[in-house]
């Protein structure tokens, strides 16, 4: 590589400019909101950061169909979406906004995942389309009060049953699950009859984050949630206690498979245990894995998990958006970012999600009509009104000491107490 | 006599049984590795330490193709020439200077450039991904290949640095410069030629880590995915919902093969660089 | 033949006598240095020079695209003052104690190797299988090896030890004993080649003198084999120890994700998570300069011990003599 002049002349300007950005003295003009406005005119182009498309079988389908949309409605600007590998997605994030360049627009899960990369997304609240009837708006604002992203599909947490493991247990799942009482009893039932009744493996250890959300949820009404969104709930709050004193009882019962549970690492994720016929039911919250275990486990159904008797709800499941959409600060081109933003929460780009890559969407005005058994089973649950989620608004320090605590906690090595300590120092270190 | 020989032989048998039963448990990891990417994925599930009672390419062909392992491949040569290039030049060139270089500031200087290997690669690695990012370098190759290069560069001169030391001696370097060659004639004819030993080992060593690094392809090439080098590469056959570890074996397969031909070859050179290199 | 410093410096001394020394230790004046200049400049521009920045962040609440409020030590105060912290250091204690398995372990093999073993070579090429796959595959693959229903817990039972088979990576108790025994996994191959190069260069007649002695097998690896090796067996160790504190990452993500627990978490580990997962960029700062400082503490302890055993065995030697 040969250092002309005027590429070193360039590279040393870049150099200043980095220098600029490290001593934290962006350029002026920072202005802080974004409103909708209208796309220039002129040519310019989109960089787009996502993850998504790999979650689906037809996703990268869906991803053209979608920019071809796009570009109709918009034929000047150019989008180049780079789908990235998960696993180090949002360290590229992070990178990112270190060194404010890269994507204009991003995948970003709301709330407190939002928050921690606040300083690279402009707040969306005033940028938002009306023309678009949306759910899940007001759970996915972070604790400063803004809005950082725009929320996109839905999911909903459920449980996968198999109905042949249950048959083979002498339990009538609809019976046996209608209550909580009820679950306890066959988790009771089954491992008496040596099924396994929860699918669970290494990865998700018992899935206690995963029971944290579902049962949380249960214990917030309206007001409650308010309150945690804007993080005004403390993590000392008794309804916590009662989501690990549910699980533990769970525990007791046999729920998860007792001790050899613990070190099933073979099973990268429960949803091979699952998918194997090994486990009884499965907690997830998305269609498309609803649709594998049902191929491989025919007798497979969908069924919400029953109300904790503390829960202040009927009918509940713990269901919001997939994900979202948002504009990073640095982007050239902000009304354009924001007009992909917001289409991606439009009705074309959500109806060619649902036909194409089996994505419910989050779009009031979409048909999403289900046609495999999974659809019918799965999307009445996760469109039920009732539902609400205040996942995204957990800390993430928060739940690493979950993740890392979950094992301990639940083979009896770490106190309740002990669990919640380490918890509410992380939470209480995030705030 | 006789006595004496079948005493060697036994103790020939002894260390010969010995250092085969030390072979089991380096061998049995990578006999699963290669199980693990041609079973079945059903196989594999339904008894994952157990024998294998299947056998498919099919893993090895779809991580082929879904993560584009052959231009990963080739990305990762590219990255690894270039980070070897830059490693063992500079190194050459540092290791001989503090080898000829006897004044007070050197000895210091020497171990204060030895001590950046003690730097955590995630710090330093950082601001030099937001110069990188800011000149618009990134998803460069080159550049990756450099920064690999450097990351070694503590271990590498320091490492010819020793050698030298013992194998090169001070009336050999006198020699050559009081000729009035001057420095540098003295380091091709003199310093090179004579370190060659620790010029294969840093070179085999520095493409072995250069190989197997994520961190510095992850934060410097990722947002191109043209350029991605196999560990990143194989990054993408993980998705939020699956480990996809039949993937991952397959992927690692594919990335054995060059280094295994590396070490083979430089295995030779290897055990000169260590040895001090002098006939003694 | 390895000299010790001490009888360098003796021959070295006696050579100067003979022939004027370099002019001002310099060999081939100024120009010299430009051999020194790409190591320099790349040193200090890659690594020394962000390390500064870093260093100079972690004084800060640092927020990259936001207000960085200048905070002092706070940062710092608030790590030592973290229990969570505490924990990782004294994981790296324990994981140091693996020091002498991970030296000696590949010495006595080495040792063993050296003379009329049938497939010397055979088998050092198998040690080193480890050293070409990727830390992170080997961790999946040890994951997968060392799970509760997987073949070393079903070897144990066949083998009729079922009471020792266990939850390896799940067990607070086990895992870092787990994960010394994977290090030395890692990189007994390396260390088998490094001592065996170092071994061929010894001259045999030490050996044959000690055999004739009857000093026997550990008679001969304690007093010949390993004195005469010195500087290779201390590489190795500061490698190890480095290694410790820099090149556990991938092993501890893939692995166990600092599980269970804190109880195998690194301070690369937890740095990295600071930095990347939660984006507490002023901690993550200050914890990668106390890091540093860690290691070069701890190699200048280890390179003040070595002289010190070196000083006395020169004198032991002399006195001998």
């Amino acid at each position: 590589m040969k250092l002309r002049r005027s590429r070193l002349l360039a590279g040393l300007a870049a150099v200043a400019a980095a220098a600029l950005v490290l001593t934290g003295c962006s350029g002026g003009g920072k202005s802080n909101t974004l409103t909708l406005g209208e796309v220039p005119k002129d040519d310019t182009k989109l960089t787009v950061w996502t993850f998504l498309p790999d979650n689906y079988e037809h996703g990268k389908e869906a991803y053209d169909q979608i920019i071809a949309a796009f570009n109709e409605k918009y034929p000047q600007v150019e989008v180049d979406l780079v789908t990235m590998p998960y696993p180090t997605y949002f360290d590229q994030v992070r990178n990112a906004g270190v060194s404010r360049s890269g994507p204009d627009v991003i995948t970003m899960y709301g709330g407190a995942q939002a928050y921690s990369y606040r300083n690279s997304l402009f707040p969306m609240q005033d940028a938002l389309d009306p023309a678009n009837d949306i759910r899940y708006i007001d759970e996915n604002y972070s604790r400063d009060g803004n809005l950082y992203i725009v929320p996109t599909g839905a999911y909903g947490y459920a449980m996968l049953v198999n109905q042949d493991l249950f048959k083979k247990g002498g339990v009538d799942p609809k019976e046996g699950l209608a209550t909580w009482d009820g679950l306890i009893q066959t988790c009771t039932t089954l491992s008496g009859k040596g099924i396994q009744p929860f699918a669970s493996g290494w990865q998700d250890g018992f899935q206690l984050e995963t029971l944290l959300y579902m049962i949380s949820s249960q214990l917030m009404d309206t007001e409650t949630l308010a309150k945690w969104t804007k993080g005004e709930l403390p993590l000392t709050d008794p309804l916590f206690r009662t989501v690990i004193d549910r699980v533990l009882e769970m525990n007791e019962a046999g729920c998860f498979g007792g001790e050899e549970a613990l070190g099933r690492a073979m099973y990268d994720d429960a949803f091979n245990q699952y998918y194997a016929g090994d486990g009884a039911m499965f907690l997830t919250g998305g269609l498309s894995t609803a649709e594998t275990g049902y191929k491989e486990q025919p007798s497979t159904t969908v069924m919400p998990m029953p109300q904790v008797p503390e829960s202040k709800h009927e009918s509940l499941i713990d269901a919001g958006a997939e994900a979202g959409w948002s504009v990073t600060k640095w982007t050239k081109s902000p009304e354009a970012a924001a007009a992909f933003a917001n289409f991606m929460a439009g009705t074309e780009a959500q109806q060619i999600l649902w036909d194409v890559a089996n994505v419910v969407p989050n779009n009031n005005a979409v048909k999403a009509e289900p046609s495999t058994p999974m659809q019918k089973a799965f999307v009445p649950l996760i469109l039920n009104p009732e539902n609400h989620t205040g996942f995204s608004s957990f800390p993430l320090e928060v739940l690493a000491v979950v993740e890392r605590n979950a094992a301990p906690l639940v083979s009896g090595k770490m106190s309740e107490d002990e669990f919640f300590e380490q918890a509410v120092r992380a939470y209480d270190k995030s705030s | 006599m006789s006595a004496q020989n079948s005493r060697t032989n036994r103790r020939i048998a002894l260390r010969t049984t010995i250092a085969a039963i030390i072979t089991v448990p380096f061998v049995i990891p990578f006999l699963f590795l290669i199980s693990t990417a041609v079973r079945e994925r059903s196989d594999y599930i339904a008894s994952p330490g157990g024998l294998p009672s299947s056998f498919t390419l099919d893993h090895i062909v779809e991580a082929w193709q879904e993560a584009d392992l052959g231009r990963a491949l080739v990305n990762t040569l590219i990255m690894c020439l270039v980070a070897c290039f830059v490693c063992a030049s500079t190194s050459l060139a540092g290791g001989y200077f503090f080898r000829v270089a006897r004044q007070r500031w050197t000895g210091p200087a020497r171990l204060f450039l030895g001590a950046g290997y003690a730097i955590p690669m995630v710090a330093w690695l950082i601001p030099v991904f937001v110069i990188v990012a800011q000149v618009g370098w990134t998803g460069d190759l080159f550049v990756a290949g450099v920064v690999s290069g450097v990351s070694s560069l503590p271990f590498g001169f320091y490492f010819v640095h020793t050698f030298l030391k013992q194998s090169l001696s001070d009336e050999v370097i006198e020699a050559a410069t009081l000729d009035g060659a001057g420095v540098f004639r003295a380091f091709v004819s003199i310093g090179i030629p004579m370190a060659m030993p620790a010029l294969a080992a840093v070179l085999a060593l520095t493409f072995v880590w250069s190989f197997g690094d994520l961190l510095v392809a992850s934060t410097l090439l990722q947002s191109n995915p043209d350029s991605y080098t196999l560990t990143l590469a194989a990054t993408t056959l993980t998705t939020r919902e699956d480990v996809n570890i039949q993937g991952q074996a397959a992927a690692a397969l594919v990335s054995l093969l060059p280094t295994l031909i590396v070490f083979a070859v430089a295995q030779k050179a290897l055990k000169q660089g260590f040895g001090g290199g002098s006939e003694k | 033949m390895t000299a010790t410093a001490a009888e360098r410096t003796a021959a070295k001394d006696r050579r100067a006598r003979r022939r004027p020394r370099f002019e001002g230790g310099l060999a081939g004046g100024p120009a010299a240095l430009l051999l020194l200049l790409p190591v320099a400049l790349l040193e200090i521009a890659i690594l020394f020079a962000p390390l500064l920045y870093i260093a100079f962040r972690s004084l800060y609440d640092w927020q990259p695209g936001g207000d960085s409020e200048f905070i002092g030590f706070d940062n710092y105060v608030a790590l030592f003052t973290d229990p969570a912290f505490w924990q990782v250091v004294g994981n790296q204690f324990f994981y140091l104690l693996g020091l002498p398995l991970w030296v000696i372990a590949p010495l006595v093999v080495a040792f063993m190797l050296r003379e009329k073993v049938a497939g010397a070579g055979f088998f050092r090429s198998v040690y080193f299988l480890p050293a070409v796959m990727s830390p992170a595959v080997v961790a999946l693959v040890f994951r997968a090896l060392l799970s509760g229903d997987g073949p070393v817990n079903a070897l144990l039972r066949a083998v009729g030890l079922g009471s020792l088979a266990h939850p390896w990576l799940s067990d607070e108790a086990a895992v870092k004993p787990v994960i010394v025994i994977l290090v030395l996994w890692a990189g007994f191959g390396t260390g088998v080649l490094i001592f065996s190069a170092a071994l061929s260069a010894v001259p045999k007649h030490l050996f044959e003198a000690a055999r004739l002695d009857g000093v026997g097998f550990w008679g001969e690896f304690w007093h010949i084999a390993v004195p005469s090796i010195r500087s290779a067996v201390v590489l190795w160790m500061i490698f190890q120890v480095i290694s410790i504190f820099l090149f556990m990452f991938s092993w501890v993500y893939v692995l166990t994700r600092g599980g269970p627990g804190l109880s195998s978490a690194t301070m690369d580990f937890a740095i990295y998570q600071e930095f990347m997962r939660f984006g507490f960029f002023g901690t993550a700062a200050a914890q990668s300069v106390v890091l540093m400082l860690f290691i070069v503490f701890i190699a200048a302890l280890g390179g003040v011990i070595v002289k010190l055993l070196g000083r006395d065995r020169s004198r032991g030697k002399r006195a001998a003599a």
